[in-house]
């Protein structure tokens, strides 16, 4: 899967993602949005995120990284 | 296909009769104005229920559907106009998203039956469900489900989704609302957003079987609520947000033991906008201070009787009265309530909403400038008036002013210029004392997130303020 089939839906955007994109330069990157991306992530992986890791997915680089520790590769499409 | 529509709130409150979910999210305006989204929003059951409606009716299909998937992923409040688009996957498979202005609200994923049910043993009550109040919120898992009765009134429901009635099975339809039912009234209840919904439908059986729902999962983390549901009609799961309540502001006893008693006294302030948030800190503040206050609401008065309830009941002087700024009665109902009054604090805001961060919300600018601006000044020049220039101001502004957020330039934009309106008043009447406090982000309703709460202690920094206004 990509960061952005997981992604862009979430964060109204069809501009390819970067690991640096987050809360401070995607304008629908808004706490409703973390939790859908809570939601795929945990539907994806099967498993619940911590409340750390929940309260840390304000950056595209953050998500790929969570996924990652639970065993869900995320590529990159940004050129 | 496409469609489009606009949801208002008499909308909203014919499809609650039918599904049953009154929620005061969909329903009551008061209410909305507290929670997240600061006003009414359409129900996600709604929205996805008309998208399929327009839908049908386009393509004249009469397919059954085996299977609905839907994600509600952006609130549609009222008055927003959307749009629905439906895309062929397959031949029994259609991709269905509701948008606004490219934004995606809710996407939708339905599988059609490969033929459609037999003969219809419905366990749906054609009449209107009954109207009740919803529930606190549940969040505790249970192995065993509770039964829901399922409507699907028929007229209404023709009324409201022609097509829908026409082509689906009762049973399904009546499904899909009580699954509405279930989370803004049951499981969360009062304090939920629904955040989507798979449910399968089956053929119906020879006999049938009570619908059920039961909580199945609770995700603390990030406070989402998995419910079960399973009758005749089909199963499936709905997840749903526990959403924070409205934030409560620290009562009069806790107020009055940080306050020195006497630091207000002899002081007569009005309060715009003291019914709730960083106004009812300063009501409660002043009052336990020993000033005067005349509190102003615009649709909360219960709020704001709360509020003279809380202090009054510790000794303290504060009335409410009702005030909108865009009425022409304002200055009417201002020298009724505060005749003798010659200090002002002003916090009155609309829902603080963000625009789209790339390009400048002039609509979105004026909202706010309707109240921070053109309020703010009218109001402190008729205070201006009774006090023949005597008189002293506190205008609520914020740090966001020096460094706008990405989605709120146009709510920093406006209070740049309400601080401006404070530097124009100070000119204009040398002998008033105006002051413009920029708050940091505090915990309010206006500010209230799904996840995390304000990081600064409001009472502490309300009365660093006030002080700074009125040096002893």
């Amino acid at each position: 899967m990509t960061v952005d089939e997981l992604l862009q839906p979430m964060l109204n955007t069809t501009v390819p993602l970067r690991p640096t994109d987050s809360r401070e330069t995607i304008p629908a990157w808004d706490s409703l949005a973390q939790i859908n991306i809570v939601a795929a992530i945990e539907d994806a992986v099967g498993v619940e995120l911590s409340t750390a890791e929940v309260l840390s997915l304000k950056s595209v680089a953050k998500v790929v990284e969570v996924a990652r520790s639970h065993g869900l590769e995320l590529t990159i499409n940004a050129s | 296909m496409q469609a489009e529509r606009t949801f208002i709130i008499a909308d909203l409150t014919a499809f609650a009769e039918l599904s049953g979910d009154f929620n005061p999210l969909h329903t009551d305006p008061v209410a909305a104005r507290r929670t997240q989204f600061g006003e009414c929003v359409a129900h996600g059951v709604f929205v996805l229920m008309w998208a399929l409606d327009s839908l049908q009716a386009q393509s004249g299909s009469t397919k059954h559907w085996a299977k609905i998937s839907a994600k509600f992923l952006r609130p549609v409040k009222a008055g927003l106009k959307v749009t629905a688009t439906a895309k062929e996957k397959s031949a029994s498979e259609i991709s269905v998203t509701v948008s606004e202005a490219g934004r995606v609200l809710l996407q939708c994923d339905v599988t059609c039956a490969e033929s459609n049910f037999g003969k219809k043993i419905t366990s749906a009550r054609n009449e209107i469900p009954p109207r009740a109040i919803p529930a606190e919120a549940r969040i505790e898992t249970t192995t065993t489900g509770e039964a829901l009765d399922l409507f699907w009134p028929d007229k209404l429901g023709v009324k409201l989704f022609p097509a829908l009635a026409a082509a689906q099975s009762p049973d399904s339809l009546a499904a899909l609302l009580a699954s509405t039912q279930v989370i803004g009234m049951k499981v969360p209840g009062e304090h939920s957003v629904f955040l989507s919904l798979d449910i399968a439908f089956t053929p119906h059986p020879a006999i049938t079987q009570p619908f059920t729902y039961r909580v199945a999962e609770y995700r603390k983390s990030s406070q989402r609520l998995g419910v079960a549901i399973a009758g005749t009609a089909g199963h499936g799961m709905l997840w749903a947000l526990v959403r924070p309540a409205p934030v409560a502001q620290p009562d009069m006893a806790a107020v009055m033991q940080r306050v020195p008693e006497d630091r207000f006294r002899d002081r007569r302030v009005i309060v715009i906008g003291g019914s709730r948030g960083l106004g009812e800190i300063a009501a409660k503040v002043l009052a336990a201070g020993d000033a005067e206050v005349a509190l102003s609401y615009r649709l909360g008065g219960d709020d704001a009787n709360r509020v003279v309830t809380d202090i009054t009941a510790r000794d303290g002087k504060a009335t409410a009265f009702q005030l909108d700024t865009a009425c022409a009665d304002w200055e009417k109902n201002l020298a009724a309530n505060c005749a003798q009054f010659n200090h002002l604090c002003y916090f009155p805001t609309p829902p603080i909403v963000g625009g789209d961060g790339s390009t400048f919300n002039t609509e979105l600018f004026e909202k706010f400038c309707n109240v921070y601006v053109a309020g703010f000044v009218n109001v402190a020049q008729w205070l201006a008036k009774q006090n023949a220039g005597q008189f002293s101001v506190f205008n609520a502004s914020t740090v966001y002013v020096e460094s706008p957020p990405l989605r709120n330039l146009e709510y920093a934009a406006a209070k740049a210029a309400s601080e401006a309106c404070c530097r124009w008043l100070a000119a204009a009447y040398p002998k008033a004392r105006v002051y413009a406090a920029r708050f940091p982000r505090l915990n309010t309703d206006q500010t209230a997130s799904f996840l995390s709460a304000g990081e600064h202690d409001n009472l502490e920094t309300m009365l660093a303020e006030l002080s700074a206004w009125l040096p002893t």
